[in-house]
Order: structure tokens, then C-alpha cells, then sequence
């Protein structure tokens, strides 16, 4: 075991263990370990594979910054095993391996890299071409990161907003220290940090009494602030425009409103490049202190690091504390020049040595086992089984990429700091290039000290402690080799020799390098990769890294898994108040856009139901719920005139108490809505429109309105009016006795509305002939609409009337020739190909695209027609949006067609060019297979041409 | 005689249904006990729309006070909230709306008085800040209790005001939205330890700790 002895503000709870499996074997954890930390205490250094070579890896640096070590279960995918804590019995396994972790024979690939080099996927394999498909295959199945499976059970994330003053990212030094001066001063604010604790690197580094201390009562001070909320184990995903953040966790996602924002995200540490450094065994230095100082776990028995600033010699000086053996610090520079620290080092007996060149990581049995070096053309070598590196940081810039903010190269401290903020945005700590415990507390309090001035108008700021006058990052921790595996991007096995072709090859920009190279575009989106590349190419171009750049970070700041963005589903529903009693009635049902309508009840089969519905309106009487279309009360002065802007007739010349059918288009003449108009006052109309387009067409109403300053008001009762409409040759009848509306043709002729009491209710009846009988369009409150139909069936059972669905109705419209507007009529569909050229009028002085119009009522180039076919075969019936043919080419196509039972015969409307119209009356239909069917033209209405029956008396 | 638009979200055998002004609504749990959180259908409270340039005289004319857009005012068993430019969503006793209609002048500015067929919501208490917290992107604690608030729920329009006391809250809808919003609002109200009641509940101050 690895396990060591408790250790001060550890994260582990000694007395409760946990048991686990990981590739098939059994370990013990302590409570509060995360797989990382739990395995490694095992002994278990190999932890996982890379995703190109298959190589064999370990922990990088325990903090989720790299995603060496993905884990997944039965039921849970790409865990991130530095941060996830062990779940008591649960068995996991490594992603991204074939037949194992230990016999992964995926390792084979490597033996392939010569013909695998950057970019080789635009060299190679597609020659020959026929062989393509199969390397695709191959390369398929090689990509990716584990395995989902349609086992995985359904869980709902809660997805929820909440709002602050000012919200604080990062909760180290700099970022309580800053939450302790707002919260002093009532600022709500919301502080959030990654970890499960408080104290970012004070959690793992810096332990000496007076910083635990400091620690301590920052954490107490904020302990009782009432205007304080805390989140834990919750990253800051991205930040969006309006200083939105979202925040995840294993809970959900939270949306957080701010109206400041203080990114205290810290610093990342860099890895140095050197031949094999991705053996197990090789980490980040501060990987090992979190290990150390947080679990308890000590990753190495002998330990080596390799120094590149002043925090290798502190991380050598706390591991040693903490029991660790640490036999040699390895100086990319010499080591005199590190002072005390090193002479500290020395005389505890760690060996120093530098500056050191051609550093190399030997492995045995796939683990970590020598390291070897040289120093003034001699070589070195000690054996080890854990390799530090401590050469640099790159500042946790990434929400503040996605914020907008710029960026300058400070060289002195050889790293990209932020310069110009947004409005509402600030930087303290490490991310804002303060690295002194005491420089990072500062920055964190005159941060706060800004957000007060910028939220509160308070005194001015503090100034920021000055920047470090020596560099905590070294400007060029690599080391070539020319047998090559020394690795830049451990997510995507990318090498120094990859930068070093696409250098070569000309993607001399970091925006190409990256994407050609892939560099940084691998799960930890470049973290230990990202600033390494760019001095790489610095360096190749002989430029400085402020010269080279950055590439632009955006969200994720981590991988999210996609059930957390998709949080509870809202699909919004509307109802009418009729379902109910379709329910009772046998409604088949069928979705309407955000509506559920009966397509017909069931009686019996569906051809029996729909006969006897068909028969019902043509022989007694029928009621269908439209309560579906749009409905529009437009009242004011200039009611008339908006009516006439935005429909293509004279809507103005609608007299009182009458109903005008309506056409709306678009500005380029294409047919959009129709409705009808009823006018109920001078200044009062109420309109209609299809359900499909009502809330375009309140839309469109209210904008002319604005535009041209009309003095009326729109107001959208589409949800608030139900509407009935009851249809056949006893329906005037019928209705004669639960009102006393004078319902004769010389009192309320067709198209005529009037406002009256049926059965006991306030309603609004329209004369108006969709199906082509006598029929009247109910339109009332939503609460009273279900009274409404109970008494209607009641009344109608003598005349046995039954209620009609939405394919009923469409064959009796058909039968009519009615057209329905998005149907039959296309995206490109103008009044002049139809049979609606009488609604358009000219004489007025403007209307929605009368300027179009005008041209496109002498460029007619389709035409639509009715037709009739006596094909009528259940198995291949003629259907919509079949294809016209003729002499092999399309003519045109079918966009309404249906068996008639009244006339015996299928009928239906069809768009066709306008020369083969003039040229044959008859045409030929492709059916689905293939097979032809005969039509030819007719006139429409196919039924009571004269239309008797609408007005009969 | 109407039904409330959210009738059929109650369960036929855990409730006792009645008439509040002519509408069949939900009046009480047939097992009722202490609340923590709730939601209730209140859509019996009728409303009117008042539309047009005369929409300021026919608020004075019924001595009713006249709130500036987006604002809210109460006087005497009525609220008044101000939707747009010219028009005025009102609640209250409409009984006195008929005879007042017919008082304003011919030559007056015109104005359209139509009975506004909407859901009415009420919720409040223990459950409805988390409920809020997943549904609405507006910090509605930030709003004066006079302001009429619109917003979306579930992407659902939706105007809403803020009771003085409590997290607690009033929201209108269309009726045809009713149904979804108010299932929508069950189920997250019952996840966050509350409890859907009847409209008699609602305004029973011993088990709803003075709601009304």
C-alpha cells in the first residue's frame, strides 16, 4: 500500500472504507478518495491508455487538468477518475482500450506511427479510392472514447438559474480573499470552486502554520456571511454574453446571472517535453503534492524532479516533509542560481543537478524505472518510479477567452496575462500573474475593492501588487530526441516532432497549427498543451510568444456530459378545451403543431369510422373543433387600414356584420396565411387565420402596425377563444333551437357573423363553408366551449350527429377545392397560380408585396388544378407530393388527392407547369411503385358546383 | 356554466369540485392537511381586457386606478395591471362592468371591454423558489410587487406578479396553455415538497398561513 500517515486537513475519512473493482480486480478505498487517488494508494500505477498509440499512462496531475485516466462503468461513461469519488461497489474499467488495460492490443499502433504522422488521415489511405471505405471503417471504430450502450439508464439532471451581485470563481487565496472583502459589505455574492473544498492550492502546497491559519480564518469569515452562497464541486463551464456562467456539477447545470465577475481560476502547471515523458510514474509536481497532501497517497517510492522555476525546490521541500523520498532535483538552469532554496535541498541531501540536457524517461515493464540526463556532455542516469516536473504555469485564462478579454505577453514573467477586461469582468491571483502568497491575497482584495467601485460606486481601487521580476515559467522546457516519444498533447499523442512537420510544411499560424496538428483539441482542450506549442512555434520562428499568440478558448472550460445540458425537457402543449370529449368520443389523435387534434373516432376500423363521419356532414350534421386557428381581435381607428396592408384584398370595404375571405403574402408575393375577416364595428375586426402560421401572422399584424404608426391594438385570443363549427344540412336546424338568433339566409346570409346567446353562451357565429354545407363557425370562451359541445351532441342525437375529424374534413374541403395554404400551396406559391386571383386587389394603394405581385401576375409559370382518376387501389393509392411525368419529365405533382365515396371516384389538386396544362388535359401520375396512374383535369368545386348547399335556404 | 381550462389535471377521486362564478373548478383535497408549498387554480377569478385610446376613462369612470405599463395596482377587491400601450388587464367584481360601459360618452375615446377567458395560478411558499429557479430566467425577487411581470414558464407565456408577503406568486396564461403549464408546475411543486390544492384552500388562511 501507498497509503501514509494522516495527514493535516487531509480529504479522506480513515474510518470508513470502500470497496471497488477496476478491470476486474478488487481494491479498498478510504471515503473521500477519487479513483486516482484510491488506485494509486493500491499500488496501481497504470491507470489507462492514450487515444492514438495505445501507450500505457498514469496520473498527470490529479486535478482533471488532462484526461490520462478515463473511466467508465456499466452505466456511466468518461468518468474523470482525478476528481470522481469511489462509488462503494461499483466496478470499473479503463475507455479506450481493446481487450484490456494490461493486454490492450491497440498497443500495436505504435508499431504503425512512421505511416501515422500528423495529419495523416490528408496523406494517406485514399489511395486506392476503393479502399477508402475500409480504412474509414477502421479508423472509425480506432476513435472515440468509450463505449455507450442503449443500457444506460435515463436520468434527469436539474437544470436551474440563480442570481448574484458578483460572482467569484476559484477559491484560493485569491478568490476567498476576495469573497471575504465583498461579503463584508453586503454584496450578494456567489463563490464557486472545482474542488470539494475550499483553498485551491493552499489545500496542497504552502504548508506552513501561517498559511493554514490564513486559510482557516478566511474560510470561518466566510462561514458567516448571510450574504454568501458557496458551490463546491462545480466548475464554471463558460461564460456567455451578460455575464451569464454556467456552473456543473453532478447535480445539473446552474445558470448564473452576474453583475460582476472575479476569475480567481489560478494557474495550470506546465509538463516539460522530453522523450518518454508519458510513462506512469511521470507527473506534474503538483500532482503529487495533491496526492500527498489531500489523500494521503504516496504516488512514488523514489522520487526525481524536474526543475524549471523556485516551486520545484518548495514541492521537493513539502514532499520530503510529508515522508516522501526525493533523491534529485534535475535544474533546466543551474541550481546555484536557485540560492537558499537549493542549498537548503542540498544539504538535506537531495542531489542537484543542472542545467541539465537530453533528459530522457526509460521505462520498465511499461512503467516508469530510470531517468537519465546529461549535464555538460555527461551522462546520468538514477532509478525512480516517480519523475516530477515543475517547469512552468500557464494561467486558467480560459472563461476569461470566452469573456472577451485581450491579452498581453508580460516577459518577465515569460507567460499571457490578461490586459484589457470587459465591462464587469476583473482577474485576481495567479490568472492575473500574481504568484506570492501574499501578492495573490492582495490581488484578491483590491479585486474586490474594483467590483465595489463598479457595482457601488465606491472609492476608488487599490492598486494590484507588482508582477514578479524573475519568471515562474521556463521559456523552453523541452528536450528533442530523434527517436522521438516525447509528447506535447497527451490527449491526442501528439509530439514535438509533429509541430516540428507542420512547422515545416507551413502552418506557421497557432490558429493552423492546432487544427492541423490537433494540438489542444483533445478532452482537456489543451491545458498542458496550448502554451507549449506556442513557444515551440515562437521559437521556430524566432519570435516571442506575445508575437505568436493564442489560440481563442471556448466553452467547455471541461467536458459536459450531455444529459446535464439537456436538463428537464420542456415541450410546451397546447389544449383545447374539447379534448376531453374527443377523448370520451374515440379520438384517434394526431399532432398539430404545438396542438393534438382527432384525425377521426373510432367507430369501428378507420376507412368505417371515416365513411361514416364523411356521410354524417353530407347527409345530417357534423361538429369538428377548430379551435386551432389563429384568432385576432384588431381594434382602433386605423384597424381597416392595417387589414389592408397586410392582406391582399379590400378588407375595408368588409361591411358590418359580414366576413371576408383572406390572403396573406409575403413581401415577395408567395402566399403565406389565409383566413377571413369579420368586421364587428367601424373600428373593431376579428380575424382568423391558419393554425399552422397564426402566430406569423400576429407577428406580421404587429409589425406593420409599428412600422407605419398605426393607432390600433392587436390582441392574440388564439388560446383564449375556443371554436366549434357544425356543418350539415340540419345543422341550421338544429341550432334553431338553442338560440334565438334569426338564423334564416335573408337574416344571416353566408358570410355573415353576428354576435348572440346560443344556448345560454356568448358567441360569435360565422356563416363560413370550409366542407361545403350549410355550416356556422361557434366561436366562444375556452371555459365554456366543452358546455357548448355537450349541449350540441345532446340536441344533435336525433339527427344522429357526430362529431368529424381532421381527415374528414380535409376530403370534404377537397371535395369543395378548397386549398390548404402550405399544402397545397409551396414556398414559392403566388395568388396567380391558383384559383385566388379575384382576392387580390390592385386598386389599393399598398399591401404586402403588391410590388411583386405586379410582376408576377404576368410570369404565371404553374398553374393549379383539380383533376380526377379512377384509379382507386388500397394498396397503391395515388398520394401527395407524388410526381406528375411526362415523356420523362416531371410535369408536376400531386399536393391533395383522396377517395371521394360521394362522387365514386379519386379526386384531387395537383401543381403543373402551365405549358403542359395547355397542351393535354390528361397526365399520368407516378405511384410509389413505380406504377403509372391516369388523371385528367377537371374544374373545381368536384362537388355542388353551383354551391347550393352552402346556401341553402 | 363553465370549467376551469385546468379541470382535467385533478384527479376525479382526490379532489371535490364546485362553483366559484359559474366556473366548475377544483374547491378542496379530499384528504386535506398542513401545507408547506402549494399550487392552486384560481382561474374563477374572471378578468377583462380593455383595449383602445379610451381604456384611461373607463378606468376612471369605474374609479379604478390607472397603473403605467408594466405596473400593477390594487384597490378594493380589483387589481389593474397594465399590459400595453393601450391596454389594461383588469380583475375583480366584473359585475359593474356592463352598466359602466354603457355610461362612458359616445364621443369618447374608443375602448373595447371583452370578458379575457385566462388561467389563473397561485404559488408560493416552500416550493416555489426552486420551482422558479428551474423555470424562469428573470430574478423575480428583484421586482417591486407592483410590477407586472412577463416572462416565459416552461416556455409558456406567462404574466405574473409577486404577492407583498413570502415567496409567493400569481401567474396568468391562456387557457389553452393552462393544462401544460399547470402539470408542469404539479410536478415540480410535489419534487420540491409542496402540494397542489383546491381554490377553497387557497383562501383558507388556517392552512395556508394567511395566503390571502
Amino acid at each position: 500500500m501507498h497509503r501514509l500517515p494522516p495527514q493535516p486537513h487531509e480529504w479522506v475519512t480513515r474510518g470508513t472504507r470502500v470497496h471497488f473493482e477496476f478491470e476486474g480486480e478488487r481494491f479498498t478505498a478510504l471515503a473521500g478518495d477519487t479513483l486516482t487517488s484510491a488506485l494509486l494508494a493500491n499500488g496501481q500505477r497504470l491507470l489507462g491508455r492514450s487515444f492514438k498509440y495505445h501507450r500505457p499512462r498514469g496520473v498527470l496531475s490529479a486535478a482533471n487538468h488532462d484526461a490520462n485516466v478515463l473511466l467508465q462503468t456499466a452505466t456511466r461513461l468518461n468518468l474523470r477518475a482525478d476528481v470522481e469519488p469511489v462509488v462503494s461497489g461499483e466496478a470499473y474499467r479503463a475507455v479506450n482500450t481493446w481487450g484490456g488495460l494490461r493486454r490492450d492490443w491497440g498497443r500495436a499502433l505504435e508499431w504503425l506511427a512512421p505511416i501515422l504522422p500528423v495529419g495523416f488521415y490528408y496523406k494517406a489511405f485514399f489511395r486506392p479510392r476503393w479502399l477508402f471505405p475500409f480504412w474509414e471503417r477502421l479508423i472509425r471504430r480506432a476513435s472515440g472514447l468509450g463505449v455507450v450502450t442503449a443500457d444506460f439508464p435515463r436520468t434527469r439532471r436539474a437544470a436551474r438559474r440563480e442570481f448574484c451581485e458578483c460572482l467569484v470563481i476559484g477559491a484560493g487565496p485569491a478568490g476567498l480573499a476576495c469573497a471575504r472583502v465583498l461579503s463584508a459589505s453586503g454584496i450578494r455574492i456567489t463563490l464557486v470552486d472545482e474542488n470539494v473544498r475550499l483553498g485551491g492550492s493552499l489545500t496542497y502546497a504552502h504548508s506552513t502554520d501561517q498559511d493554514q491559519q490564513w486559510l482557516a480564518q478566511a474560510t470561518a469569515a466566510l462561514g458567516n456571511a448571510s450574504t454568501l452562497k458557496v458551490h463546491t464541486g462545480a466548475f464554471a463551464a463558460g461564460i456567455y454574453s451578460d455575464r451569464e456562467v454556467a456552473l456543473v456539477s453532478a447535480e445539473g447545470l446552474i445558470t448564473i446571472n452576474a453583475s460582476a465577475i472575479v476569475v480567481a481560476t489560478g494557474a495550470i502547471e506546465q509538463p516539460a517535453i522530453f522523450r518518454n515523458n508519458d510513462l506512469p510514474g511521470v507527473m506534474l509536481a503538483s500532482g503529487a503534492q495533491r496526492l500527498v497532501r489531500r489523500y494521503a497517497v504516496a504516488p512514488f517510492l523514489r522520487g526525481v524532479i524536474v526543475a524549471g522555476n523556485l516551486d520545484a525546490y518548495a514541492a521537493a521541500r513539502e514532499l520530503k516533509a510529508a515522508g516522501l523520498t526525493i533523491e534529485a532535483v534535475l535544474d533546466l538552469d543551474d541550481p546555484a542560481t536557485r540560492g537558499a532554496s537549493a542549498n537548503e535541498l542540498a544539504a538535506a541531501g537531495v542531489r542537484l543537478a543542472g542545467p541539465i540536457k537530453q533528459l530522457e524517461a526509460h521505462a520498465e515493464r511499461a512503467m516508469l524505472g530510470r531517468v537519465s540526463w546529461t549535464v555538460d556532455g555527461i551522462a546520468d542516469s538514477l532509478a525512480c518510479d516517480g519523475l516530477l516536473m515543475s517547469v512552468g504555469w500557464a494561467g486558467a485564462t480560459q472563461l476569461l477567452h470566452q469573456a472577451g478579454a485581450r491579452f498581453e505577453f508580460a516577459p518577465t514573467l515569460n507567460q499571457m496575462l490578461p490586459g484589457e477586461l470587459p465591462t464587469g469582468v476583473f482577474a485576481a491571483g495567479r490568472v492575473n500573474g500574481r504568484y506570492q502568497l501574499a501578492d495573490r491575497i492582495g490581488d484578491g482584495e483590491a479585486a474586490a475593492r474594483e467590483v465595489l467601485s463598479f457595482l457601488r460606486g465606491a472609492a476608488a481601487a487599490a492598486p494590484r501588487p507588482a508582477l514578479e521580476a524573475s519568471a515562474r515559467s521556463h521559456p523552453r522546457p523541452w528536450f528533442e530526441h530523434a527517436r522521438r516519444k516525447h509528447f506535447v498533447d497527451f490527449d491526442e499523442d501528439l509530439q514535438l516532432h509533429d509541430l516540428d512537420v507542420a512547422c515545416r510544411e507551413g502552418f506557421d499560424n497557432v490558429e493552423l497549427l492546432k487544427r492541423y496538428t490537433t494540438n489542444g483539441m483533445g478532452p482537456s482542450q489543451g491545458k498542458h498543451s496550448n502554451l507549449n506549442a506556442a513557444r515551440f512555434l515562437a521559437d521556430y520562428h524566432g519570435q516571442t510568444l506575445g508575437q505568436i499568440g493564442a489560440t481563442t478558448a471556448r466553452p467547455f472550460y471541461h467536458p459536459v456530459e450531455m444529459g446535464t445540458l439537456a436538463g428537464r425537457r420542456w415541450r410546451p402543449q397546447c389544449a383545447s378545451a374539447l379534448n376531453p370529449e374527443h377523448e370520451a368520443a374515440g379520438a384517434e389523435w394526431m399532432e398539430a403543431g404545438q396542438w393534438r387534434r382527432p384525425r377521426f373516432y373510432r367507430r369501428g376500423g378507420e376507412a368505417e369510422s371515416r365513411l361514416a363521419e364523411y356521410r354524417a356532414v353530407r347527409e345530417r350534421v357534423g361538429l369538428i373543433d377548430v379551435s386551432t386557428l389563429g384568432k385576432f381581435e384588431v381594434v382602433g381607428p386605423d384597424a381597416a387600414r392595417l387589414l389592408n396592408l397586410c392582406y391582399t384584398g379590400a378588407v375595408d370595404k368588409t361591411a358590418l356584420g359580414m366576413t371576408r375571405y383572406i390572403l396573406m403574402c409575403d413581401h415577395r408575393g408567395i402566399i403565406v396565411d389565409d383566413g377571413v375577416a369579420a368586421r364587428l364595428g367601424e373600428d373593431h375586426f376579428y380575424v382568423t387565420a391558419g393554425s399552422s402560421h397564426a402566430a406569423a401572422s400576429y407577428r406580421q399584424l404587429t409589425q406593420v402596425a409599428a412600422l407605419f404608426k398605426l393607432d390600433v391594438e392587436i390582441i392574440d385570443v388564439t388560446r383564449q377563444v375556443a371554436a366549434i363549427n357544425i356543418a350539415g344540412p340540419r345543422a341550421r336546424a338544429l341550432l334553431a333551437g338553442v338560440t334565438q338568433q334569426e338564423l334564416a339566409e335573408s337574416a344571416f346570409p353566408f358570410l355573415g357573423i353576428r354576435e348572440t346567446v346560443l344556448s345560454g353562451l356568448q358567441v360569435r357565429m360565422m356563416r363560413v363553408g370550409f366542407v361545403g354545407e350549410v355550416g356556422y363557425e361557434i366561436h366562444l370562451a375556452y371555459s365554456e366551449a366543452r358546455q357548448l359541445w355537450r349541449d350540441l351532441v345532446r340536441l344533435g342525437q336525433s339527427d344522429d350527429l357526430m362529431p368529424f375529424g381532421v381527415e374528414t374534413q380535409r376530403l370534404l374541403r377537397l371535395e369543395k377545392g378548397h386549398l390548404i395554404v402550405g399544402q397545397d400551396t409551396d414556398g414559392v406559391m403566388h395568388p396567380f397560380e391558383t384559383p385566388l386571383t379575384a382576392l387580390v386587389n390592385f386598386k389599393k394603394p399598398q399591401f404586402l408585396g403588391k410590388a411583386a405581385l405586379e410582376t408576377l401576375r404576368e410570369h404565371a409559370e404553374r398553374v393549379l388544378i383539380g383533376f380526377e382518376s379512377t384509379h382507386v387501389d388500397l394498396a397503391a393509392p395515388i398520394e401527395e407530393c407524388h410526381l406528375i411525368i411526362d415523356d420523362r419529365a416531371v410535369q408536376g405533382r400531386v399536393t391533395s388527392v383522396g377517395y371521394s365515396p360521394g362522387l365514386n371516384k379519386t379526386i384531387g389538386l395537383a401543381v403543373l407547369d402551365r405549358d403542359s396544362v395547355a397542351r393535354a388535359k390528361a397526365f399520368r401520375i407516378r405511384l410509389t411503385n413505380g406504377a403509372y396512374a391516369d388523371a385528367h383535369l377537371v374544374n373545381t368545386p368536384f362537388y355542388d358546383p353551383k354551391n347550393a348547399r352552402q346556401v341553402a335556404a | 356554466m363553465s370549467a376551469s381550462p385546468l379541470l382535467p389535471c385533478f384527479a376525479s377521486d382526490a379532489f371535490r369540485f364546485g362553483e366559484v362564478a359559474s366556473m366548475t373548478v377544483a374547491l378542496t383535497r379530499v384528504e386535506t392537511s398542513p401545507v408547506a408549498g402549494y399550487l392552486a387554480d384560481l382561474s374563477p377569478l374572471r378578468k377583462q381586457l380593455i383595449v383602445g385610446r379610451g381604456c384611461d376613462l373607463w378606468l376612471s369612470s369605474n374609479a379604478l386606478p390607472n397603473p403605467r405599463l408594466m405596473q400593477r395596482l390594487t384597490a378594493e377587491g380589483w387589481w389593474v395591471a397594465r399590459i400595453g400601450a393601450q391596454q389594461v388587464l383588469a380583475s375583480g367584481d366584473i359585475d359593474a362592468d356592463v352598466a359602466n360601459r354603457a355610461a362612458l360618452d359616445v364621443a369618447a375615446p374608443p375602448c373595447m371591454v371583452q370578458n379575457y377567458d385566462a388561467v389563473e395560478i397561485a404559488l408560493g411558499d416552500v416550493s416555489a423558489a426552486p420551482l422558479l429557479a428551474e423555470l424562469c430566467v428573470l430574478d423575480l425577487t428583484q421586482f417591486a410587487t407592483d410590477a407586472w411581470i412577463p416572462t416565459l414558464f416552461a416556455g409558456v407565456e406567462v404574466g405574473l406578479y409577486r404577492e407583498p408577503a413570502g415567496p409567493r406568486y400569481r401567474v396568468v396564461c391562456a387557457s389553452a396553455d393552462g393544462p401544460y403549464l399547470f402539470t408542469t408546475l404539479g410536478e415540480l411543486t410535489r419534487e420540491f415538497g409542496g402540494t397542489v390544492i383546491g381554490f377553497a384552500e387557497y383562501f383558507n388562511t388556517a392552512l395556508t398561513g394567511g395566503v390571502a
